[in-house]
């Protein structure tokens, strides 16, 4: 099971961000999955992501309340979450919210890949 | 008034009450019954009660200073001559709460109450029959004291509100106010002096601490009179003023600023409103050099009839402040000029680099910078209106003015807009052809700010409707959206600055929220009208799923140019009009 | 209430008005001072908009007027005789501001602060005080007076540029990420290619994101402190920790470099210790920027009779003569050729002379081209004036 190509999903309202995550992650060999839509991160039930990067801030949705249900939920409760902002002092509420990890922009490309390959499994 | 009535009812029920004691109206004896007639304020009607007691002052009265001094004026106001018998006057001695001495016209002690006793520790037999002055040790030998008693009395039968302040041995410092009448027994007998000492040694120590807090304030503090004039100062407002302080008492407060008639109106607004905060001015020092930045916060003071006696206004000194603001928004405006010259550069390489692999025909690298170049843009163009803000607020936003065509300006910007977003269509509904005067870089900043908030705040709908109107005086543009709109108590916020809809981090949309604020001040400096209307319900608009699928609601966000006036030159009402050149 | 007066018996007319009238509207020549003071009464119970307080010597409050009662909730007759400290929060009690309120208005004349109050019915709202002490003719001390002003409004405006700023860096930040990313994939691309042009050009580029990073970051930094001047509390401190802190952390990030510190001050500065914090940063960050090829950096801590200094001495490229006069200049770019790459937009010294400057201090460097600079800066004792 560990030898199938894990799956990352993507919650981020910028398409630019999205894109280059994409080629990013694409390129060190995840599947990518992407979304600007908050509904659709806490509509997850079957065929879970092994990864979800989150990014605090969305049109219309707040990343710690999405953090928060999608930790509280059985079928997602157990999938690692790294948030993404803008802001290093946002960390402590980043993990307050139950994040695993967090990243500030702007990141290298190598701690991202870092950080999520330290977390999926 | 509660009073009116009772006075009528008093004065009626002393008569009656008069007939009743009348028996007992000649007093003789050495023991002496008072009586007491209690007037309940609340009740309409008077409890009359009689009580002999002996004579005990606690059993008397809430009969304040005030009341004790009020009763003696109002003799004096009521009456020319008020005959009184030795008893009666002893009568309001022992009753009443505060010091009171009867004195005779020799100015020895014929009544003394207990409050005198205790005020001033003297034992109560040692001021029967004595000379006032010789009392404890001739502590009371106060030379004020004799010329009030000699000298003033004896001409104008009644003192009102007479200072005195002794350094008693016994008792310390004591400040004492006095009143005191002349009591005519009745013809043929002696007279007698009614002395009232108020201690009011606590009270001017309360006023001392004022009068410090007022002095010892490193604020300029004055106080102003209805018609605008100084009537007190304190330490620091001569310091900064450099004018003495007798010099500026009497003269109008508004001459000390560079800017009076802002003064002025600064004060008018105090007596309107009542009070004025943070109200700024620039103090001019008479040295003519020296200038100081203060806010000023100001009130009203009343007496208790609520008659405005004048205004309390303290400068808060904020030249320190000024300055570090000033620098920090410098260093702002600065930094971001600053900002955009690696963004510049970057796409300076980017596109030798987009052109360089284009001719190789590295696809893959293309693609790259194409993407990267976009976000360049992006950047540059957050960075533009974080520079514009601070040109605004420096006053600095410049003008290139121009004869232009609306119409045209309108049809280019939709097109240019129309390829940012395939889930909207833009919807023209234009008026015919029609020239303007203005910056048409500016005017279709505002445009293109108008649609893309369209965009952006209707992320579920599909069209967005851009109309123009016209009349003889103006052109109208109106953008209209049918997504989350905007709260109807927030409608005239949403040009401010710091606005964002529904105020709340989270619901942040992309972009730094500024484009209204400077579409605001573009078409305010080209002297139109910018506004908006909206369907938004009363409360925040609803978030997440809620929003996303509502339907109806939207906003319409509209500004109209004057066709014939031109550009304001700069941030005061100054305006530079044009003459048309009709077509 | 049953207002009960006592009529002296008279067997004349006599008319007794209810009214209180406190003013004392006639007022003879000699008895001005009474005037005076009842009007300074009457203004200090009628101004709605201060609190007007006295305290007695230890702090107990002695006179409350309306103005107090508006902005804090309690009727005179409820908090006379009460220590004013209960209008403070928990935090600042505990942290002794009352008592060092009273105290600095002893030594200073004037206590000055600006925090949370708390009213009657525990809200809380952001105020500025000031205690100044009252004495009597002889100069004994017989209190406090202290004003309170309600600066929830621009308490209120502050915030809202905090959010704005904090907003802002969040926007900017976004597209310079995807910008740095791209980039990154790209160099990646290039080096897999074997593609030397474009990656030199690249490189560049990148360069030019680390500056637009930066610059950002200082942008929004120093105008979070600026505007967030409220939160950070000028401080009494000695200066040797926070340079010892600020190495190791900037050491840290610098595996090139050492930085060594030595030397120590017994005396304190007074100032708000992000600033200095700030000021450190910078000559540090510079040191170890313009010494790419040397490896050590020194820090001397020295102090003499009136001030504290503090000195960043770098081996690297020095700053040509002509130049060193403009180092500290709002729009001074080196202009070194060796530098043109690393030209930082100078904002950093900038910035750090006028903090310094703001606290009576003093900025200056010393430097010979080619051998290396000495950046100092000094602050006064703390309690100077």
């Amino acid at each position: 099971m560990s030898k199938a190509r894990k799956k990352i999903m993507i919650a981020d309202d910028d398409s630019a961000i999205v894109d280059v995550l994409t080629l990013i992650l694409e390129d060190a060999g995840y599947i990518v999955e992407s979304t600007d839509d908050g509904r659709t991160i806490k509509d997850i039930k079957e065929d879970c992501p092994d990864l979800i990067l989150l990014d605090i801030w969305m049109v219309g949705f707040d990343g710690r309340v999405i953090c928060k249900y999608l930790k509280g939920n059985e079928p997602t409760k157990d999938i690692p979450l790294i948030m993404i902002s803008a802001n290093k002092d946002i960390k402590e509420i980043a993990m307050k919210a139950g994040a695993d990890d967090f990243i500030a922009k702007p990141f290298d490309r190598q701690d991202l890949l870092a950080k999520v390959a330290q977390l999926i499994k | 008034m509660k009073g009116q009535h009772s006075k009528k009812v008093l004065i009626s029920e002393i008569g009656n009450l008069r007939k009743a004691i009348n028996p007992q109206a000649d007093m003789g004896s050495s023991h002496l019954v008072s009586q007491k007639i209690i007037i309940t304020q609340s009740d309409e009607s008077i409890h009359i009660a009689r009580q002999e007691k002996v004579i005990k002052l606690k059993e008397a009265v809430t009969l304040t200073q005030e009341y004790t001094n009020e009763i003696i004026s109002e003799l004096n106001v009521i009456n020319e001559e008020v005959t009184i018998t030795r008893d009666y006057a002893d009568a309001i001695v022992r009753t009443v709460r505060g010091p009171l001495l009867v004195l005779n016209k020799d100015l020895r002690i014929m009544s003394a109450n207990e409050a005198f006793y205790s005020a001033f520790k003297v034992a109560p037999n040692s001021t029967e029959n004595r000379l006032l002055y010789d009392l404890g040790n001739r502590q009371w030998n106060i030379p004020k004291l004799r010329v009030l008693l000699e000298e003033i009395l004896p001409e104008k039968n009644t003192i009102e509100d007479f200072v005195v302040e002794h350094d008693f041995k016994d008792i310390g410092q004591k400040t004492m106010l006095l009143n005191a009448r002349t009591l005519r027994q009745g013809p043929d007998k002696a007279s007698l002096i009614l002395l009232a000492i108020e201690d009011i040694t606590e009270k001017k120590r309360s006023s001392m601490y004022t009068r410090s807090l007022i002095e010892a304030s490193l604020d300029p503090l004055v106080t102003i009179s209805p018609d605008g004039k100084i009537t007190d100062v304190n330490e620091a407002t001569v310091k900064v003023t450099g004018v003495p302080k007798e010099k500026l008492i009497g003269t109008d407060f508004s001459n000390y600023f560079t800017e009076p008639e802002k003064a002025s109106e600064g004060y008018q607004q105090v007596f309107k409103k009542g009070f004025v905060t943070d109200y700024p001015l620039t103090i001019r020092h008479a040295g003519g050099k020296r200038l100081t930045d203060v806010l000023y916060n100001a009130s009203v003071y009343k007496d208790d009839k609520d008659n405005v006696l004048g205004i309390f206004a303290a400068a808060r000194d904020i030249t320190q402040r000024k300055q570090l603001e000033q620098q920090k928004d410098e260093f702002i405006a600065i930094a971001s000029h600053e900002l955009k010259t690696p963004v510049t550069s970057i796409k300076g390489y980017t596109q030798v680099l987009q052109n360089r692999f284009q001719k190789e025909g590295n696809t893959k690298a293309v693609e790259l910078l194409t993407r990267m170049d976009g976000q360049l843009n992006k950047l540059t163009s957050l960075i533009n209106d974080l520079l514009d803000v601070t040109k605004i607020e420096g006053g600095k936003l410049q003008f290139q003015e121009g004869y232009f065509d609306f119409k045209a300006l309108v049809i280019d910007i939709v097109e240019e807009m129309q390829q940012t977003t395939t889930k909207h269509t833009l919807i023209k509904k234009l008026a015919p052809a029609k020239t303007v005067y203005g910056d048409r870089d500016r005017i279709g900043q505002v445009i293109t700010n108008f649609i893309s908030n369209a965009i952006k705040y209707s992320p579920h709908s599909k069209k967005i409707v851009i109309t123009t109107s016209e009349d003889k005086e103006s052109v109208t543009l109106c953008v209209e959206d049918f997504g989350v709109g905007i709260p109807k108590d927030k409608l005239d916020k949403v040009f401010d600055r710091f606005f964002r809809v529904s105020g709340l981090k989270q619901d942040t949309f992309a972009g730094l929220g500024l484009g209204l604020y400077i579409a605001g001040e573009i078409v305010k400096r080209h002297t139109g009208r910018i506004w908006v209307e909206s369907d938004g319900s009363e409360k925040s608009p609803p978030i997440g799923r809620a929003a996303l699928s509502s339907g109806r609601q939207g906003s319409t966000f509209c500004f109209s140019l004057p066709i014939k006036k031109g550009i304001r030159k700069n941030q005061t009402n100054t305006l530079v009009e044009e003459e048309m050149k009709h077509e | 209430m049953d207002k009960r007066i006592v009529i002296p018996f008279t067997n004349k007319k006599t008319l007794l008005s209810l009214r209180k009238s406190k003013t004392t509207t006639k007022k003879a020549p000699e008895v001005s001072v009474v005037g005076g003071d009842e009007g300074y009464r009457l203004f200090v119970e009628g101004v709605k908009e201060y609190a007007m307080i006295m305290l007695d010597m230890k702090g107990y409050v002695i006179g409350w007027n309306i103005g107090a009662e508006n902005l804090l909730g309690y009727k005179e007759k409820a908090i006379v005789g009460k220590h004013f400290s209960r209008l403070f929060t928990q935090e600042d009690r505990k942290a002794d501001k009352p008592k060092l309120e009273l105290e600095q208005a002893l030594e200073t004349g004037r206590g000055e602060d600006e925090n949370w109050l708390v009213r009657r019915d525990k809200s809380q709202f952001w105020a500025s005080g000031m205690s100044t002490p009252l004495r009597d003719k002889a100069g004994n001390l017989l209190g406090f007076a202290k004003i309170i002003r309600d600066l929830s409004e621009r308490k209120e405006l502050e915030q809202q540029k905090d959010d704005f700023i904090s907003m802002a860096s969040h926007e900017l930040k976004t597209p310079l990420t995807s910008i740095k990313l791209y980039a990154q994939l790209l160099h990646k691309y290039l080096e897999q290619i074997k593609e030397e042009k474009g990656l030199s050009h690249l490189t560049k580029i990148q360069e030019q994101i680390t500056k637009q990073e930066n610059l950002i970051r200082d942008l929004l930094n120093v105008s979070k402190i600026q505007s967030g001047m409220a939160d950070y509390q000028v401080q009494e401190f000695n200066l040797d920790s926070l340079v010892k802190d600020t190495a190791k952390e900037l050491e840290a990030t610098a595996p090139t470099h050492i930085i060594v510190v030595v030397g120590k001050t017994s005396h304190k500065v007074r100032a708000i210790k992000e600033h200095i914090g700030q000021v450190l940063t910078n000559f540090l960050t510079n040191a170890i920027k313009y010494s790419p090829e040397a490896k050590k950096i020194n820090v001397r801590l020295s102090e003499d009779k009136k001030s504290v200094t503090v000195s960043v001495e770098d081996f690297g490229m020095g700053i040509p003569k002509e130049q060193k006069k403009r180092v500290f200049d709002r729009f001074y770019r080196s202009e070194n050729v060796k530098t043109k790459s690393l030209s930082g937009y100078g904002l950093g010294l900038y910035i750090a002379s006028q903090i310094i400057k703001q606290y009576k201090g003093q900025i200056k460097v010393e430097s010979i081209e080619g051998k290396g600079s000495i950046f100092s800066f000094s602050l006064p004792h703390a309690k100077q004036k």
